[in-house]
């Protein structure tokens, strides 16, 4: 049958396919993208500056600033990784002047080797921070009082050691080699604490990230409750915490205090909120929990260069401050609005349906030549376990007549032989169970949408095979976990060939895959012998039913809303070619099973109508549809009233069963041949149906089709 | 090295003679039109870089504006940046500004160790550095300012004489500038001579801050009712001495309140409704006239080719008793000019 397509404009079919939305959905749902608005902002600052500022540029600017920069950016990072633990750490500053003045109080008035005083000195910071840690992680105090009272107390003592030693810090004089070169020297050019910080930030970042002391101090901070419930010790992580943040603080203070020499009142005053500024802007979540070393010194990094590109412009200092402090609130507004609405705008943007057309229907009339004619071969389907079951998507039957199902809980079910009136959970798997087969060995292999690919040998024992596959490198999104795997068949070699129906939306939300029509499913492969998996092919439009030909060299593939089959050619001339073999199909079909004569069953899991063939060439009807209908009243194929099909190797469609009243099996998404009888599954149904086929071979059954006569 | 101080003490006109040694008339004899288009010429478009410790404070505001009303009148270029009273970022606008290279940097050290190496780096670079009113542990082409030793004797002598066999108190204001430092040693060295008076306290106001010069001066007036005296640092700082005093029942005059400055206003007022008993002032509106004019000095010399970083000069600008009986228009700047 060849039709006529209607094509819309191709400046609609682009527009509706490019989807900026969509793009804008997959990027603000991806982590990197919160440090990449800070990041393009310190671009834009840095250029600003570049440019406005002849002298900002020079080697020796940037040489000085970096120094600078880098004292600043150690206690950033302190304060950021105390706000990732979900805390705050408002003592930082007076940490700072501590261990400035205890590092050079101990080379410069004490004498002590440099190396002696620097270990000292961090250890000094180490100390203080410990202080705060084991009154916030063992004493269970909160953080914003304990180090803010923390805070005014150590800055007293600071306060009182100055005015004690106010003489002796005033003449202190370092002339060490090893000190000068903290303070002035470079390396590959940096200055020393610039070069250090690199390395360092690097170091931490990947700390923070990737091992386990990382993830705990971030899993702390998401929800202290969740991470003792997972079994986290979480007093000692907090401690752990505050007492490195005293270190890192000791480390810029220790190149201030070689860089400058200098003990004064004002010295690391203001400090804590300039670095609470820095990792806010960098977007580290206020809430904690969110957060990595980059941000931190990201937000450093534009907090200084505000500070400095506003100095340099000759502003005075209170203003300098005042429009930090407007920074700092946009910063934090933007934060939460952020948080808050992130999910809400996904969502918006979550459906980017395109423009799919359609050929005109094949005609399906009452009492018209076609196979497809409607007519009420269902009328006398048995209904088996009726009422003990919640929608048997797939079924499939053993050697000995038993009928086993999944169920919407999850549970994998067995009914035997002869009355079938008696229920037994044969698994308990989780996920929706779909597509079902046995393989050689009568294990039966499991489709489960939202879990992946699973086992269960013949006592029920459950085992996963797979939940992932290779992830397609042009999606931003991350696509390598199974979201929604359906349908499943064998090979003679033993690979299974299954489809993950959609790569986007989760089974609740299978009817926004519809409305898209875009084509997010994928054809897989699982190789047993090696234990990987292999997509094969996506950008199918709901892959779903998977069966191999009888001669074992193709696999058919339904997609769904695309009303089409193909095949994929595992040998021959077109191996690896993935050809359409169905096309413009009157129903949308779902699973495809062998049938004894050599031929194929299929079920139409609805039937497309003119109305929903319209509504999938016009996108922004679909969109309106979506955001301003409940889901019942969009326009979708008719899904209560299916159909099976016959259809044979050449593709042609040589009859169909129909439940015209829509009385016994109005949804059908499977069917089975076994031994003279045709049984029938759907994914809404409280029944597995069984019909009788007189003309079949009474003593087919799958298992032999595949595996032979044992 | 002798030649070139007697040169710099020749000043302007000095210059001449290095410039010009081969010609057959002696440089000096300069028309005054040509005299005024070379100074003209020397200044205009010069470069001034100034960091104060902080904008904030009036002396410092007051200061800087007299410079900028100066400077503009010459044609030079008067860059100004505010730290803000925080040490990094005054180091961060030092080691800009000596990038930049301008032709003299006028820096206003907040304590003797601060910028210290950057002065040196400064010198090495060939940038002329004033110092005002505090200085730095490294010295430089010049200091000008108030002898603050001086500040402190003259405070001490004053006390002595009002307060023979009592007690007396001194307001400390940042411990680690050299301001306060200095201050202190001339107090104590008036003191060292007088046994017979008790210093009772030292305490610091921490940052030249009033809130806590008011706190110390309670508890101290407190443990000591007696107190004769109560010697400050700063006007501002010591107005809240003054407050704490009157807050404590004393009237007027009952504790002899000194205080040192630049002018601020409320100086002048206390010293009219006797709160104060002594303003020693070293009159920040003519501070700020005097700073043009080394600067002025220095750029010229720096032209003819004079090394005055070899100088070190150092000049103490004038100190005015202020008392009731003496206080005229003018010893006070006003606020917000």
């Amino acid at each position: 049958m060849t039709a006529h397509i209607e094509q819309a404009p191709l400046v609609r079919r682009v527009f509706w396919r490019l989807a900026p939305t969509r793009l804008f959905a997959d990027l603000i749902s991806k982590s990197w993208m919160e440090s990449v608005i800070p990041f393009v902002l310190f671009v834009g600052i840095f250029t600003y500056l570049y440019i406005a500022n002849p002298a900002f540029g020079t080697i020796g600017n940037l040489q000085s600033i970096s120094a600078s920069f880098s004292e600043f950016a150690f206690p950033a990072i302190a304060v950021g990784l105390t706000l990732i633990s979900g805390g705050i750490d408002l003592s930082v500053g007076a940490i700072f002047a501590l261990v400035d003045f205890a590092v050079l109080f101990m080379i410069g008035v004490w004498g002590l080797p440099t190396w002696l005083a620097i270990l000292l000195a961090i250890a000094l910071g180490g100390v203080i921070g410990a202080i705060n840690g084991f009154l916030i992680g063992f004493m269970k105090t909160r953080p914003v009082l304990t180090t803010l009272v923390a805070l005014i107390i150590y800055r007293s003592i600071f306060n009182l050691i100055t005015l004690n030693y106010s003489e002796e810090l005033a003449v202190i004089y370092i002339e060490d080699p090893t000190w000068n070169f903290i303070a002035t020297g470079r390396i590959l050019g940096a200055p020393v604490s610039a070069a250090t910080l690199v390395i360092f930030a690097v170091v931490a970042h990947v700390i923070l990230r990737n091992t386990k002391l990382g993830w705990r101090v971030a899993a702390v901070g998401s929800s202290k409750k969740a991470a003792r419930h997972a079994g986290i010790n979480y007093p000692l992580v907090l401690f752990l915490t505050y007492c490195g943040a005293g270190m890192v603080t000791a480390l810029g203070a220790i190149f201030y205090a070689a860089r400058l020499g200098s003990v004064a009142g004002p010295t690391g005053q203001g400090l804590e909120i300039q670095a609470l500024s820095a990792v806010v802007v960098g977007g580290i979540s206020l809430a904690g929990g969110r957060g990595t070393v980059a941000r931190a010194v990201l937000g450093a990094a534009i907090v200084f260069l505000i500070q400095n590109g506003l100095t340099n412009i000759g502003l005075p200092g209170y203003f300098t401050a005042g429009i930090l402090g407007f920074v700092v609130i946009l910063a934090v507004g933007a934060d939460i609005r952020w948080e808050k609405n992130k999910g809400k705008a996904i969502e918006k943007t979550l459906v980017n349906p395109i423009v799919f057309s359609f050929a005109s229907t094949p005609d399906t009339s009452p009492g018209s030549q076609s196979p497809l004619a409607l007519n009420d071969r269902l009328k006398d389907a048995e209904g088996l376990a009726v009422g003990l079951i919640e929608g048997p998507e797939d079924v499939v039957v053993d050697r000995l007549g038993r009928i086993y199902t999944g169920e919407r809980q999850g549970r994998i079910i067995r009914f035997s032989p002869p009355y079938f009136n008696e229920r037994e959970v044969f698994a308990r798997i989780g996920g929706r169970p779909l597509g079902l087969v046995f393989d050689k060995d009568e294990n039966l292999i499991v489709c489960v949408a939202g879990m992946g690919l699973f086992q269960v040998d013949q006592q029920g024992k459950v085992e996963k095979l797979t939940d992932r596959t290779t992830r397609n490198w042009l999606s931003i999104l991350d696509n390598s976990r199974l979201r929604m795997a359906d349908d499943l068949d064998i090979a003679p070699d033993g690979k299974i060939y299954f489809s993950d129906a959609t790569d986007r939306f989760d089974l609740h939300d299978w009817t926004y895959d519809s409305l898209e029509g875009r084509g997010n499913g994928r054809l897989c492969v699982y190789d047993p012998a090696t234990k990987k998996t292999r997509t094969i092919s996506h950008g199918l439009n709901f892959a779903n039913g998977i069966c191999l030909a009888h001669d074992g060299r193709s696999v058919f593939v339904a997609e769904t809303w695309a009303a089409r089959v193909r095949r994929y050619w595992l040998e021959g001339p077109k191996k690896g070619k993935l050809e359409v073999f169905l096309d413009n199909l009157a129903g949308v079909p779902d699973n495809i099973n062998r049938a004894s004569d050599g031929t194929y069953w299929m079920a139409f899991a609805g039937m497309r109508s003119p109305m929903y063939d319209i509504s999938m060439r016009h996108p922004g009807v679909r969109l309106r549809m979506l955001k301003q209908l409940p889901r019942d009243e969009w326009l979708f194929p008719s899904m209560n009233h299916g159909c099976l099909v016959k259809f044979d190797e050449s593709g042609r469609i040589l009859e169909s069963y129909w439940d015209k009243k829509a009385e016994k099996h109005p949804m059908l998404t499977s069917m089975r041949e076994h031994k003279g009888y045709l049984y029938l599954g759907g994914l809404e149904n409280n029944r597995i149906g069984r019909i009788q086929l007189p003309d079949a071979d009474q003593n087919w059954t799958a298992h032999d089709s595949y595996w032979g006569k044992s | 090295m002798r030649k070139i101080i007697g040169l710099l003490i020749a000043g302007v006109i000095g210059s001449a003679v290095l410039a010009g040694p081969g010609n057959a008339q002696s440089p000096g004899w300069i028309k005054s039109a040509e005299f005024e288009k070379q100074i003209q010429d020397t200044l205009k478009g010069k470069k001034v870089a100034w960091l104060p410790e902080s904008l904030s404070f009036s002396l410092v505001s007051e200061w800087t504006r007299v410079m900028k009303e100066q400077f503009e009148k010459d044609g030079i270029e008067f860059i100004v940046r505010d730290p803000n009273a925080d040490p990094q970022r005054g180091s961060e606008i030092l080691s800009a500004y000596i990038n930049e290279k301008p032709d003299l940097l006028l820096i206003h050290n907040p304590n003797v160790q601060l910028y210290a190496r950057q002065l040196e780096q400064a010198t090495q670079a060939g940038i002329p550095v004033v110092q005002v009113n505090m200085v730095s542990n490294f010295k430089t082409d010049a200091f000008i300012g108030v002898n603050s030793v001086e500040l402190g004797r003259l405070e001490a002598r004053r006390v002595v004489e009002l307060c023979k066999g009592k007690k007396v108190a001194l307001m400390k204001g940042s411990v680690t500038s050299s301001y306060s430092l200095d201050i202190t040693a001339g107090v104590k060295e008036v003191l060292a001579e007088h046994p017979d008076i008790e210093l009772v306290s030292e305490q610091t106001a921490g940052l030249w801050d009033p809130k806590g010069a008011y706190d110390v001066a309670t508890t101290v007036i407190q443990q000591h009712p007696d107190l004769c005296a109560y010697m400050g640092q700063w006007e501002p700082m010591d107005a809240a001495i003054a407050k704490a005093a009157e807050a404590a029942g004393k009237k007027p005059g009952d504790i002899k309140i000194m205080t040192v400055g630049g002018g601020d206003p409320i100086a002048c007022e206390y010293i009219k409704n006797g709160m104060f008993d002594t303003f020693f002032d070293y009159q920040s509106t003519l501070q700020g006239q005097e700073y043009v004019d080394l600067v002025r000095t220095v750029l010229q010399q720096r032209a003819a080719g004079i090394d005055t970083a070899a100088a070190r000069i150092g000049i103490f600008t004038p100190i005015k008793r202020v008392t009731k009986e003496t206080i005229a228009e003018g010893d006070c700047y006003k606020t917000n000019q």
